[in-house]
């Protein structure tokens, strides 16, 4: 399996027939691991485009409507909801990130474990043979320190900024 | 010993003497019937030893006669060895005549042959090759006993023309039948050794398959068709199946000729895998059973306070005692008259009343998700001990003996890792879900005490 030979690019982007080839290269040689991966990074960034999505389209206007509030008592509890939903999926962004290289660990695991399976059955003479053991126990990993990094970089982007508007919405309700 | 032998003697004279009695009691007998029994006796005596004397030279002349007999016979024998051995250098000088005339035919026939005995050679060594491919040949499921007709290479002989037109023909058939696939009839057995005629579908030299999408693997000994134990996944054997019936020209082809299909029946299962944990896999499998149990009890109760407290801030008026906001609020309510910061102490004291109840069990799930990675890196551990014991007996000689050794350590850490990831995720949701009520206590119920004022009279006020 050698996912250069299939790709035919032409101009800089590769059409959709080839992406979607090598995608099922990738997942068909990284192994079942990669496969829950992929799961588990997309439900990270669906989380983290709607942090962004509540940071750009929803948020400002909900404290601008807070602002507006006369009531001390209306705008805590108002508050109370804004910061609630600041923090809202932090956490299991968080829990996500950590797991993703936690996934790729698991993945190099059984990676081995299959690639110790080909050499009890057949030694160590044939190197072909272990090469689908070792692309499934480097490839989870890789793709775990991938969602994990570029998870990281935008989370605590976020963080910050939650941290921030907090602050404000303290200022907000004390006299 | 002596007086044994004193008695033997006694004994064998007390023999001696009754016979003398009885004989002279014979003879006494008939000396009573005459006068001159003495004489008689002389006469008898005389008789005898004629008698005697007569026997003794018949027995002379007969071991006499014998001797003759005997004589003649080793007269005989020794001619008959004259004879063999006459005959022995007749046919060893023909023997080594003929030995020479085969050296000289030998000679000739290099001669003649020239250049060609070194290209009967490599027919031969050819042909012998070739045999070895064919019998493991899955082409000779379809055509069996192919090799015999190139038997010729183990003989001492020089290869026929029909000989060499053979090797050319099976060398060229099976090229042929190697880029085609063909249906035919053959005996195949099952998993349970039954032989069944069926038809099959061969993929060039690749791989057999029947109608129902089973791969099938070639035993050469037999020569005959065997269903593998283990088959692909179901999707290949459907893509086998349709395309048996000719209804897709997608098909799984092993390269390796049945290789690695053999080697997938060596792959332990999903239950061998997990017995191959030994005792510290049982451990984090039960850990993380009870792990699981326990992070649902807890997810379940958290989900039931928050909803009783969402209910309660859907109906400030009813204030409830059974669930924590109610209890908070009517810890704030009991004292109306005190000042704000009174107020927001009582509110703090009844909400760290609170904090335990919700927070209880989240630490023994975070445990157990931090123990079971932690069991599977001693499990690896004590396996990779297993595996240096049997390096230390066996020696590294041997690959196969120390990987499966280590593919079963491994299988502890892989245990203790999908028990973790799950019981993190859980604990952190869980722990989010707690936090994020006790944020709503403590903010809502302070706020909740407050009066209805608008901001800039406060502002004012202050």
């Amino acid at each position: 399996m050698q996912p250069d030979s299939t790709l035919k690019v032409s101009g800089i982007w590769p059409d959709a027939e080839t992406i979607l080839v090598s995608l099922e290269l990738f997942f068909r040689s990284g192994g079942p691991v990669l496969i829950l991966l992929a799961f588990v990074g997309l439900a990270l960034w669906m989380l983290l485009l709607e942090r962004f999505w509540f940071r750009f389209a929803v948020f400002p206007s909900r404290l601008a409507a807070c602002r507006r509030l006369e009531s001390l008592k209306a705008r805590r509890l108002q508050s109370c909801d804004l910061t609630l939903e600041i923090d809202f999926a932090f956490p299991l962004i968080k829990t996500l990130i950590a797991i993703c290289p936690l996934l790729g660990l698991l993945g190099t695991v059984t990676g081995m474990i299959q690639l110790f399976d080909v050499m009890s059955a057949k030694g160590t003479a044939n190197p072909r043979l272990m090469a689908s053991g070792v692309a499934q126990a480097t490839l989870p990993t890789m793709a775990g320190m991938t969602l994990a990094v570029t998870g990281l970089l935008c989370f605590t982007w976020l963080q910050r900024w939650g941290q921030l508007q907090r602050n404000h919405i303290r200022d907000l309700t004390t006299i | 010993m002596k007086f044994r032998h004193t008695l033997c003697s006694s004994l064998i004279m007390i023999l001696l003497t009754t016979a003398q009695y009885t004989w002279a009691d014979t003879t006494g007998t008939k000396s009573n019937t005459g006068p001159d029994s003495l004489r008689a006796l002389l006469q008898e005596v005389r008789k005898q030893v004629t008698v005697d004397q007569q026997v003794e030279a018949a027995r002379l002349q007969k071991f006499k006669d014998e001797h003759d007999l005997q004589a003649q016979k080793l007269a005989e024998a020794e001619a008959r060895l004259k004879e063999a051995e006459r005959r022995r250098n007749q046919l060893q000088a023909q023997f080594d005549a003929n030995e020479l005339k085969l050296s000289e035919r030998q000679t000739t026939l290099d001669n003649r042959s020239g250049q060609l005995g070194e290209v009967f050679g490599v027919i031969k060594q050819q042909a012998e090759d070739f045999s070895g491919i064919l019998q493991t040949s899955l082409i000779s499921s379809q055509y069996p006993d192919r090799h015999e007709q190139l038997a010729f290479s183990n003989k001492d002989r020089i290869p026929t023309v029909s000989d060499l037109k053979n090797l050319w023909l099976l060398l060229q058939q099976e090229m042929t039948e190697s880029a085609e696939t063909a249906f035919f009839e053959a005996s195949v057995a099952n998993s349970s050794g039954q032989l069944q005629t069926k038809k099959v579908l061969r993929l060039g030299a690749f791989n057999v398959i029947t109608a129902n999408g089973e791969y099938l693997d070639y035993i050469p000994d037999q020569q005959q068709l065997q269903i593998y134990a283990k088959q692909p996944d179901t999707q290949f054997g459907n893509q086998a199946k349709s395309f048996y019936q000719g209804a897709t020209d997608t098909l799984l082809i092993d390269p390796s000729r049945g290789g690695l299909l053999a080697l997938l029946g060596q792959t332990p299962d999903i239950k061998e895998r997990i017995q191959q944990g030994g005792t510290i896999g049982y451990i984090i499998m039960g850990l993380g059973a009870l792990g699981f149990l326990f992070a649902l009890l807890k997810l379940v109760s958290t989900i039931r306070v928050t909803l009783a407290v969402k209910r309660q801030l859907n109906s400030p008026d009813n204030i409830s005692d059974r669930n924590p906001l109610g209890r908070v609020l009517l810890s704030a309510q009991t004292g109306k008259t005190e000042s704000q910061e009174a107020l927001e102490n009582r509110v703090s004291e009844a909400l760290l009343k609170e904090v335990p109840h919700i927070e209880r069990g989240l630490t023994f799930i975070k445990l157990l998700a931090a123990v079971a990675p932690l069991l599977g890196l001693l499990g690896t551990v004590t396996g990779m001990i297993g595996t240096f014991q049997s390096i230390t007996l066996f020696g590294t000689g041997d690959p196969k003996l120390m990987a499966g050794g280590i593919s079963q350590a491994l299988m502890t850490t892989v245990l203790g890792l999908s028990v973790a990831i799950p019981l993190l995720f859980g604990h952190s949701f869980i722990a989010a879900q707690a936090r994020r009520l006790l944020q709503i206590l403590q903010q809502k119920s302070l706020a909740l005490t407050l009066p209805d004022t608008p901001v800039r009279e406060l502002a004012h006020a202050a």
